[in-house]
């Protein structure tokens, strides 16, 4: 037996093992899935469970004269064995990870430090990627050397480095609280650089008295920057010295302030470095975001670079709502467990050298600038960014609109790199070594290296690096192990997900991951069935309804496609003929009639339209075609190479759409580009040519300056980018065709969000798409094994009944998902009949703005198209602010708004003040609490008037939703007790509140009550407002707390919708809660903030009530102790 | 030579003289003036940093 023949017969029997460990780590996966993945995967659970089933059955499904060996009992311990070492290598990775964040090394050990580290530390590393350059900041990734994390001691002292500064002496004859005292003279001062708790807040008196006993009727010194003497309330801000000591030092050190960062103020603000911890071995990585300064706006570090950095390090976000993205999760597997902020200045990042680095990476990286470099100097912008991005992964400079088109049009996968992108190249390089004629073992070789520097230069993304695996594997097989294609795709795919598992198990639920390998799946195993129906199939009736009309629609949409994307952006198309720029765009050209309005869940009617008629087209011109006598394919076998190909072609899109993108885009991204069907036909093979020929004047440039280099003649180099010009000159037009393309279609067909399949509806899909690829085989199967296979039967349907009906089990409760929307009120109420949704959200920028980027995610995953009621509790923005996107998006029945709506769509801004009897502001109109507060009612105003549902302004207690869910009654109410008028918070005392009811357990949802609307509740409702489980209202802030009202309400749970936000409508700062939570607390409320647990999701039941929060109690509780281990 | 190889050829000979015809009806397509429309898109790459980088490559020793 020769080596081949070895190798051959070792793949035959490693091929099943494989197979069985990548199930063993989706079972791993499943049943660890509480602690450490998101309830997504507790959800698909499921899945994962009868995939391994499939797995185990496919062993006796599969041909045995092919690749796969005879079953026996040894090869059945041998898969056994496989599973559970899968299983077992995942958890004992997972643990490690869940767990430890960084390796360290103490006395000659190592050991697992955590990286919550979240007070400001300094780290030395390596930078190890290519920094990865945005418009606003610039991300790299370091292999930390050492850590030194800052003892939270503070010294305060203006930078004299940087600033000069004015001392004075005077006396203080008046504290008037814990950072503020007044001067003989009058003259206010404000310590600087700190914040001592407001009076009424917890530790104030504490402060003022500290400061009392160092300072009053004292002779202070006073240490002012001279450039910001006074603060906007006309307070001198400096820094007292009494005798030595420095009191602004002295609060903090003693906790009765924290510190406080001014970016006017220029002050040194740490003192002392902590213990150093040295990190050994092969330790997580940090992932760094560096943000642009002024007057040093570009990068110049780079990998391979030495640095320190000065700044907290963080544990990245996890997923903080029912369908969020977890960012922990993604960094995790690709190696960073640490994410940090850093300004672009040498106090925060500083060059040290050159650091430990690899040749070879360094060579690669320093090709892909090179690359870059003839990009920039022979394409044009914008579109040497879109080549930059799709020869090299350079996703800086792509504009937003750019990107924004691809996403609409299902084309954006071509902006990352990709499989696709590494097969370009490696079908490029293929054709290179077939000119030179150099085959086999060599061109393994020569491929192999070449496909690994390509990986390197373009970042070693898993993505490139997965697929530069497969493509060296897969060329192994062929060329050296001369498998047939068919078996190399098949033991590729599984040697290169095995082997990538091996290392980094937790690649196995990315998105990136399994949509790869399920398009991989599709081709080798979908394709042929797809082909086997469109190509060879002998039923006129497929020729006539399928085959053809498919071809029709196809061949029509791509046809607009190109004539679309030439006509719309081809610079040299529209200067030869001018007359086309007076062209309105193509989208405008259908007459207004066949523009219908977008329908719920799917596209734009004229899109439909014209699918459908490109459809009756063909199906008319084959049957015209037949009336003479002839069929216009009869038979699909005598058409020419080219047609066949185009047919392969369209059952290759056919097979990646049914085993990859219907299913799996709506589970990923909950979103499905239908245009990307259509799209795709022509973008694929136009993204291969621009890649290639992106490629080819790159390393022609390279080439010629490397002779250049040798030689000692400029000259060379000169041809060399000269040639590049050439190509790069008709590649930019391409390129052009392609974003006309993208734009086209991005205006034309919406991109809408669809529902997602469930855990069951997959495994439904999945099921009947095995059916039908193995048919053949499974009849077999069923002749040779009769019992055997009607005991699967029975299983199969055991299983299918419980997992494929739930309708059978129908639900008897509800859910009330509080979500998690940064500094805003959303909540969504699910009943078995009817969806509430009560608030939208902050406003956000836009693509991102929480309604758009957390509320309709999760309306999409929990199936709810559409609304039945949007309770809109306050004016507030932060309660109205997602309401367009949402009711847009999610066709409602009915909207309650509160008894103070007026209809400003046609008010100026004082018009709008007057009415809204916002005394309070009339004073003082510019500030931006109220602009805010115009500018989302105004809005709101304008889109309300348009909108075509039933609009009910409130202005009493009304029930709104009313069913008897499992014999008990449902009560879902909104309390409105009337006007409360002159007030300083006039908006938040004239919102509604609404009331659950279910049996015995109420909740109760006061979004925005200021303490005069809790009074009035309290007096007019008193006892029929006691409720197991309170929003807090006004997002927490501590002037809204009323205990009355909570000790009336008695509240066993209390749920506060506090984060971030960059809106600027009246956000406050975490240290306004803390007091709230502390009181809360002390009442013996369990007290929840969506900033720490994330959404919170309540499920009522005849028995009671339970919930459930996104981020766990583990992580809370870490939260928490660093909170107090900073606060100590 | 097979099939694909050919047709490879083919198209990048067509790429070329269609890549010249536009560097000659369109005065934009110069080194020069590309060059200033990408003078924001990684201004950072360029011969000076690249030379740079290629000493370092070459002559630069580890140090920390």
């Amino acid at each position: 037996m020769d080596l081949r023949q070895k190798i051959v017969k070792w793949l035959v029997s490693a091929v099943p093992v494989l197979w069985f460990f990548v199930a063993g780590i989706g079972i791993g996966i499943a049943i660890y899935s509480n602690d450490i993945t998101t309830n997504y995967f507790e959800k698909y659970r499921s899945v994962l469970l009868l995939l391994s089933l499939t797995f185990f059955l496919f062993s006796f499904l599969l041909p045995k004269k092919e690749l796969l060996p005879k079953f026996s009992l040894k090869r059945l311990m041998a898969i056994f064995a496989s599973c559970f070492f899968g299983i077992f290598w995942y958890l004992k990775t997972a643990q490690i990870n869940s767990t430890t964040h960084l390796l360290a090394e103490e006395n000659g050990k190592y050991k697992f430090i955590d990286t919550d580290i979240s007070q400001s530390t300094i780290v030395y590393g390596t930078i190890v990627s290519d920094p990865d350059i945005r418009e606003d900041s610039t991300n790299i990734v370091i292999r930390p050397d050492i850590i030194i994390p800052e003892p939270n001691k503070y010294t305060l002292a203006v930078d004299t480095s940087t600033t000069q500064v004015i001392v004075e002496e005077d006396v203080i004859t008046r504290v008037i609280d814990g950072d503020t005292c007044e001067t003989k003279n009058g003259q206010k001062i404000r310590l600087m650089g700190i914040n001592a708790p407001e009076i009424g807040q917890p530790k104030s008196d504490d402060a003022t008295k500290f400061l009392e006993q160092k300072v009053l009727n004292k002779k202070v010194k006073l240490i002012i920057q001279k450039d910001y003497i006074f603060d906007p309330y006309d307070r001198v801000l400096a820094i007292v010295f009494v005798e030595n000591e420095n009191i602004n030092k002295s609060l903090l050190d003693n906790g009765l302030a924290e510190y406080y960062d001014d970016p006017n103020i220029q002050i040194v603000k740490k003192q002392t470095s902590g213990e150093m911890i040295k990190l050994e071995g092969n330790c997580g990585l940090i992932r760094a975001k560096v943000l642009p300064t002024i007057g040093n706006y570009y990068f110049e570090m780079g990998y391979g670079d030495y640095v320190k950095i000065v700044s907290p390090l963080l544990l990245p976000r996890k997923a903080t709502n029912p369908a969020g993205f977890d960012y922990r999760r993604y960094l995790n597997a690709r190696g960073i467990y640490a994410v940090t902020k850093t300004l672009r200045e040498e106090k925060e990042i500083e060059y040290l050298g050159v650091g430990k680095l690899n040749k070879f990476v360094k060579l690669a990286y320093f090709l892909r600038k090179k690359m870059l470099l003839c990009i920039r100097k022979t394409v044009p912008y914008p579109q040497s960014a879109f080549l930059g991005g799709v020869t090299l992964g350079y996703r800086g400079g792509v504009p937003t609109k750019i990107r924004q088109e691809f996403q609409a049009t299902g084309v954006a996968h071509v902006l990352a790199l990709s499989g696709l992108h590494t097969g370009f190249v490696a079908a490029l390089l293929l054709i290179i070594c077939n000119i030179f004629k150099i085959k086999s073992f060599l061109r393994f070789i020569l491929v192999s290296i070449a496909l690994t520097i390509f990986a390197i230069m373009t970042g070693a993304s898993p993505a490139t690096v997965r697929s530069a695996l497969m493509f060296c594997t897969g060329l192994f097989i062929y060329e050296i192990l001369k498998q047939s294609l068919a078996n190399t795709a098949r033991v590729t795919i599984i040697i290169a997900a095995s082997s990538i598992l091996f290392f980094n198990p937790r690649l196995l639920p990315e998105a990136s991951f399994v949509l790869s390998f399920m398009a991989v799946w599709s081709l080798v195993y979908v394709a042929p069935t797809v082909e086997k129906i469109l190509l060879y199939s002998d039923s006129k009736l497929v020729h006539q309804f399928l085959t053809f009309p498919l071809f029709c629609v196809i061949t029509g949409m791509t046809f607009i496609s190109l004539i679309g994307g030439i006509l719309q952006e081809v610079a040299i198309v529209r200067k030869i003929f001018p007359f086309l720029t007076q062209l309105p765009p193509l989208e405008n050209l259908f007459p207004k009639w066949f523009n219908i309005e977008s329908s719920s869940w799917l596209y734009k009617g004229e899109f439909f339209l014209l699918s459908i008629a490109f459809y009756f087209c063909g199906i008319i011109i084959h049957y015209l075609y037949s009336l003479s006598g002839k069929m216009l394919v009869k038979d699909m076998r005598t058409l020419s190479p080219f047609f066949r190909g185009l047919i392969q072609f369209v059952s290759a899109q056919v097979a990646i759409q049914l085993g990859m993108m219907w299913p799996l885009s709506s589970v990923y991204f909950y979103r499905f580009p239908i245009s990307g069907f259509y799209a795709n036909f022509v973008a694929i093979p136009l993204i291969g040519w621009i890649v290639q020929l992106g490629w080819i004047a790159g390393l022609i440039n390279m080439l010629f300056d490397f002779v250049s280099y040798i030689s000692g003649i400029k000259f060379i180099s000169t041809i060399g980018i000269n040639i590049a010009l050439l190509i790069n000159a008709f590649n930019t037009q391409l390129c052009q065709m392609f974003l006309g393309m993208a734009k086209l279609w991005g205006n034309f067909v919406p991109y809408p969000y669809v529902e997602m399949f469930s855990s069951e509806s997959l495994v439904l899909w999945y099921s009947i798409l095995g059916i039908i690829i193995w048919f053949e085989k499974i009849k077999q199967v069923v002749r040779l094994y009769k019992v055997q296979s009607v005991i699967i039967l029975l299983l199969i349907l055991i299983f299918g009944v419980y997992y494929l009906f739930p309708w059978i089990k129908k639900s008897k409760k509800v859910e009330v998902i509080f979500f998690d929307v940064g500094f805003g009120n959303a909540v969504l109420v699910k009943t078995p009949t009817k969806n509430v949704l009560i608030d939208t959200g902050p406003p956000g920028p836009s693509n991102w703005s929480p309604a758009e980027s957390v509320i309709s995610p999760t309306l999409t995953k929990y199936k709810i198209k559409k609304l039945d009621i949007v309770v809109l509790t306050s004016l507030k923005p932060q309660n109205i602010g997602g309401t367009v996107h949402i009711l847009t998006h999610f066709p409602t029945k009915k909207i309650y708004l509160p008894g103070n709506f007026i209809d400003c769509s046609s008010f100026t801004y004082y018009d709008f003040i007057e009415k809204s009897n916002l005394w309070y502001y009339m004073t003082n109109p510019y500030l931006y609490e109220v602009t805010g507060l115009f500018i989302e009612n105004y809005k709101l105003s304008q889109f309300i008037k348009k909108y075509n549902a039933e609009k009910h302004i409130v202005s009493d207690t009304e029930i709104i939703v009313d069913e008897v869910i499992d014999g008990k009654k449902f009560i879902m109410k909104i309390i409105n007790v009337g006007k409360i008028k002159n007030t300083t918070d006039e908006i938040g005392n004239n919102s509604l509140c609404v009331k659950l009811t279910f049996a015995n357990n109420s909740v109760l949802i006061p979004t925005q009550a200021a303490v005069e609307l809790q009074n009035v509740l309290v007096s007019k409702l008193q006892q029929n407002l006691q409720s197991e489980v309170l929003l807090v209202p006004q997002n927490g802030h501590y002037n809204a707390y009323n205990e009355l009202f909570v000790r009336t309400v008695s509240p066993k749970l209390a749920i506060c919708q506090y984060g971030w936000t960059n809106q600027r409508i009246g956000y406050f700062y975490p240290s306004y809660v803390v007091p709230t939570q502390s009181r809360y607390m002390s009442l013996g409320i369990k007290f929840l903030r969506t900033d720490y647990v994330g959404a919170v999701i309540l499920y009522l039941d005849a028995e009671g009530y339970r919930y459930t929060t996104c981020v766990s109690e583990k992580e809370y509780k870490i939260k928490l102790a660093t909170e107090q281990l900073q606060e100590s | 030579m097979d099939g694909t190889t050919k047709m490879f050829i083919f198209l990048l000979i067509v790429s070329l003289i269609l890549g010249l015809l536009v560097v000659l009806t369109d005065p934009t397509y110069r080194i020069e003036n590309i060059y200033k429309t990408n003078k924001n898109y990684y201004p950072q790459i360029n011969d000076k940093t690249l030379q740079k980088g290629f000493r370092e490559l070459l002559f630069e020793t580890v140090k920390k």
